[in-house]
């Protein structure tokens, strides 16, 4: 820690405070001149400590304007066995789900392969629309290995995650393959979660394994890339 | 929505085992054996081109695209399709955001050293990387052209790695991103922005410009034991 420059750790300062609160989202930062000589540094240094926060998407510079906290923008954390609600909730937004539409059917050929099950098995699916300080940000094409849930067609999706629900019977989460790609986004999708209309939008396959290897459920997002971000991060062996 | 149908044409590419560059029963004929309108399919191709499965020709019918190259996130060699040109090395002094990515002192030198990713011949990437000057073993020019930076660290540096940060975005392919990815100015690019520790140390930092319709990536996420924190 003695070793990173100056402005790193006036940088780390700030960053902390906003996270405390103490420096809310949206509201513009003291004067340079002051925030120098609070923090007993040249404006040249404190200039870096800003551009390194600008950099990360932390604070807006506004030519003229002075600079402003920004809204947090939300990382979707790879790493992290969370449901999409966990990384709203801690970026500080509230988050909110609708269910746009459930349905009951046969696996066919494609989810019996996508969820190791046979082509008749009975699945659930769940088309959730998911929203942080009520922006829409993924819109989570979900399906669900029927029988692991009972009466799955009577939850309440609204109010209770997906994960929740798993683990409410005896499902852990274990393991998620993921596929992280690109498409263009054409109405409705791009209407409901506010996206210019042949925009471009990430799009994330995964796979949930539990605990005894069985692929539990797959879900098929389109993410407003304006809203989330993605971010992994992973420890090297 | 018409999810259904697109999973049937899906069905379909799947049974006959159509492949990219394999074309799709033409529109009259394909609507009669999936009993729709054309208006209704139409619909459904227009989501799997959307999606990069499918690309339509004009006048010339519908086929199967390119598959994606696959990049393996948690991965930081080299995967073995995957080659590499050489279009530009540098020593410099860090400039503004290298600098405060990689947390340097003022006026450090780094290596900027760009390169084209291939995969298949193909250019999906446009690589570049800013690395501290003292971390690299002499660099054999040669090898540049095969491997990822990872490769050229000195040992002491790669046994001490550990951690790598991944930021996925979107943005806008500028000209000359454009020229060597042989697509449009301003047209969607993925862009990564790598981050690679030693301890709380970062020691490359990678920014990496792809076509969003080459490039798909891939991650296995486990929960560690012990379980979620």
């Amino acid at each position: 820690m003695m070793n990173e420059p100056l402005y790193v750790r006036i940088s780390e300062d700030i960053r902390s405070k906003i996270k405390s609160g103490e420096i809310p989202y949206g509201s513009r930062l003291p004067a340079e001149r002051q925030m120098a000589e609070n923090y007993g540094v040249d404006r040249k240094t404190l200039r870096k400590a800003i551009a390194l926060l600008s950099e990360e998407g932390i604070l807006n510079c506004m030519q003229g304007k002075g600079t402003y906290i920004a809204k947090p923008q939300i990382p979707y954390q790879v790493e992290m066995l969370d449901d999409l609600e966990q990384m709203i909730l801690s970026s500080g937004m509230e988050p909110s789900t609708r269910v746009l539409y459930t349905e009951s059917r046969k696996a066919g050929r494609k989810y019996a392969a996508l969820l190791e099950v046979e082509e008749d098995t009975e699945i659930f699916r769940i088309l959730r629309l998911r929203s942080g300080n009520g922006e829409p940000i993924a819109l989570m094409d979900s399906y669900v290995v029927s029988s692991l849930v009972p009466e799955i067609e009577t939850v309440d999706f609204e109010m209770h995650s997906l994960y929740g629900v798993l683990k409410q019977n005896g499902i852990e989460v274990r393991r998620i393959d993921e596929k992280f790609t690109f498409a263009e986004i054409s109405n409705p999708e791009a209407a409901i979660l506010k996206i210019e209309e042949n925009g471009i939008a990430f799009v994330t396959d995964d796979r949930t394994y539990d605990q005894y290897q069985r692929a539990v459920e797959y879900t098929k997002s389109v993410i407003n890339h304006q809203k989330l971000s993605i971010d992994v991060s992973f420890r090297l062996k | 929505m018409n999810s259904r149908l697109v999973e049937k044409i899906e069905d379909y590419i799947y049974e006959n085992r159509l492949g990219p560059g394999d074309r799709l029963p033409p529109e009259r004929e394909f609507c009669e054996q999936l009993c729709v309108s054309r208006v209704t399919l139409r619909q459904a191709v227009k989501k799997l081109c959307e999606a990069g499965r499918l690309t339509n020709t004009q006048g010339k019918g519908t086929y199967l695209a390119e598959e994606r190259i696959v990049r393996n996130l948690m991965e930081i060699e080299a995967a073995p399709q995957d080659a590499y040109k050489l279009i530009g090395i540098q020593k410099q002094i860090a400039g503004g955001s290298v600098n405060i990515k990689l947390k340097l002192q003022p006026r450090s030198e780094v290596y900027q050293i760009k390169r084209i990713r291939m995969a298949d011949q193909a250019r999906i990437s446009i690589e570049t990387s800013y690395i501290p000057v003292s971390y690299l073993k002499a660099v054999d020019f040669g090898q540049l052209e095969e491997k990822t930076m990872y490769s050229f660290y000195n040992k002491e540096l790669k046994g001490s790695l550990t951690k790598k940060d991944i930021h996925i975005s979107i943005g806008k392919a500028d000209f000359e991103e454009s020229e060597w990815l042989g697509i449009k100015e301003n047209a969607p690019v993925a862009v990564e922005k790598h981050l690679l520790y030693q301890e709380k140390t970062p020691v490359e930092y990678l920014i990496s410009v792809s076509s969003v319709d080459r490039i798909q990536y891939i991650a296995e996420l486990t929960a560690e034991e012990g379980g979620e924190e």
